[in-house]
């Protein structure tokens, strides 16, 4: 009887920036909108795997990986806990927390293709041009190729 | 229902891409109500010396003089009409859904000028269409979208119609046509190396 709602997709990932981004997020799009939202919200942390983390370990990986699998799930936990409380504090519903294991660019590019999301929110780092080329940038990834619109956050710097 | 968005920016400049950003903002975006929430279409006319440089043929004896100030007036008449008529069709698609807009139109380099105006007018949000240029030209032209979603002090939403599935198939052709040619290039120099090589 409701028509589909639109999809609103928010990436996640443990730093400041990503869930300035979704506060932003809840704030300007879910909040004015009570009960009634106009988006289906979920919420993807793309949990980075121990493999990809250890690449550069070489020959100590093996021994390493347990330790830092358990690390890496400790922290995912935490992240989605935090994520539940914001949401909640927003007094939002219908949301869907995922934790999906991979690289940030592809998880978020392939969550947009199978919820057929609307939106896609980032969050930027905002790492300066040098940073950005070697550490690479999941929200210039994701502007260019996820086949959704795209809504970059940056956390503002504190002035001084 | 008013929302909690005071200013929000909307950057055209005439494309397709631009006005549906446009539609987006108007059907997505919740202000605050007036004065306070405010929508601001914004365009940014380039230049009269980059217009020159950009359509030199267009100018007999195709000099980028643009000291002479006939040629400056001609071209400063003709960027006014073209704004014009951006502006025009931005407030048709406002009038279509009943939101009142301001129009604000600044001269200069767009990527630097739309970070400018955002910064000065403490927007909430920027909306901008992306222009789906392909690699290619994305790497000379840069892109106005990417500079500002980088720089702007404020969150930015691209927005991306059905164009986006098309630049992939134009990305596609044009790199297959890139490689085709490239493959073309490679065997003509094999062979008239070779044909160099038996004359030797």
């Amino acid at each position: 009887m409701a028509a589909e709602k639109p999809v609103m997709i928010v990436g996640i990932d443990d730093s400041e920036h990503s869930f300035y981004a979704l506060d932003r997020a809840l704030e300007h799009f879910f909040v004015p909108h009570a009960p009634n939202f106009p988006f289906k919200l979920f919420v993807v942390y793309a949990k980075p795997s121990a493999a990809s983390t250890a690449g550069f370990a070489g020959a100590g990986a093996a021994e390493v990986l347990p330790f830092l699998e358990a690390d890496l799930r400790r922290v995912a936990a935490g992240v989605v806990d935090k994520a539940k409380q914001l949401i909640i504090s927003k007094s939002v519903n219908d949301v869907t927390l995922e934790v999906i294991e991979g690289d940030a660019r592809n998880v978020l590019c392939e969550a947009v293709e199978k919820h057929h999301a609307s939106v896609l929110v980032l969050g930027s780092h905002g790492y300066g041009a040098i940073k950005r080329a070697v550490l690479g940038s999941v929200s210039d990834y994701c502007a260019h190729h996820a086949h959704c619109s795209v809504m970059i956050v940056k956390k503002p710097k504190t002035k001084h | 229902m008013a929302g909690t968005l005071g200013c929000v920016v909307v950057s055209v400049d005439g494309s397709d891409e631009s006005m549906n950003a446009l539609r987006w903002a108007m059907d997505n975006v919740r202000l605050r109500s007036p004065p306070e929430g405010s929508l601001i279409i914004l365009h940014v006319q380039s230049p009269p010396s980059i217009a020159v440089g950009i359509n030199p043929g267009s100018i007999p004896f195709g000099g980028p003089s643009v000291e002479v100030p006939a040629f400056t007036a001609a071209i400063e008449a003709h960027q006014r009409r073209i704004t014009e008529a951006v502006l025009n069709r931005a407030l048709e698609i406002c009038a279509e859904k009943n939101v009142t807009a301001k129009t604000h139109v600044v001269v200069g380099d767009p990527k630097e000028k739309i970070c400018e105006v955002v910064d000065s007018l403490h927007a909430d949000l920027l909306v901008m269409g992306n222009r789906a240029f392909g690699p290619i030209k994305r790497l000379f032209l840069g892109s106005v979208s990417k500079y500002c979603s980088n720089h702007a002090s404020c969150p930015v939403v691209i927005v991306k119609g059905e164009a986006g599935q098309a630049a992939h198939w134009g990305m596609l052709l044009s790199l297959t046509t890139q490689a085709w040619f490239l493959l073309l290039l490679y065997v003509h120099n094999v062979k008239s190396l070779s044909r160099a090589l038996l004359w030797l």
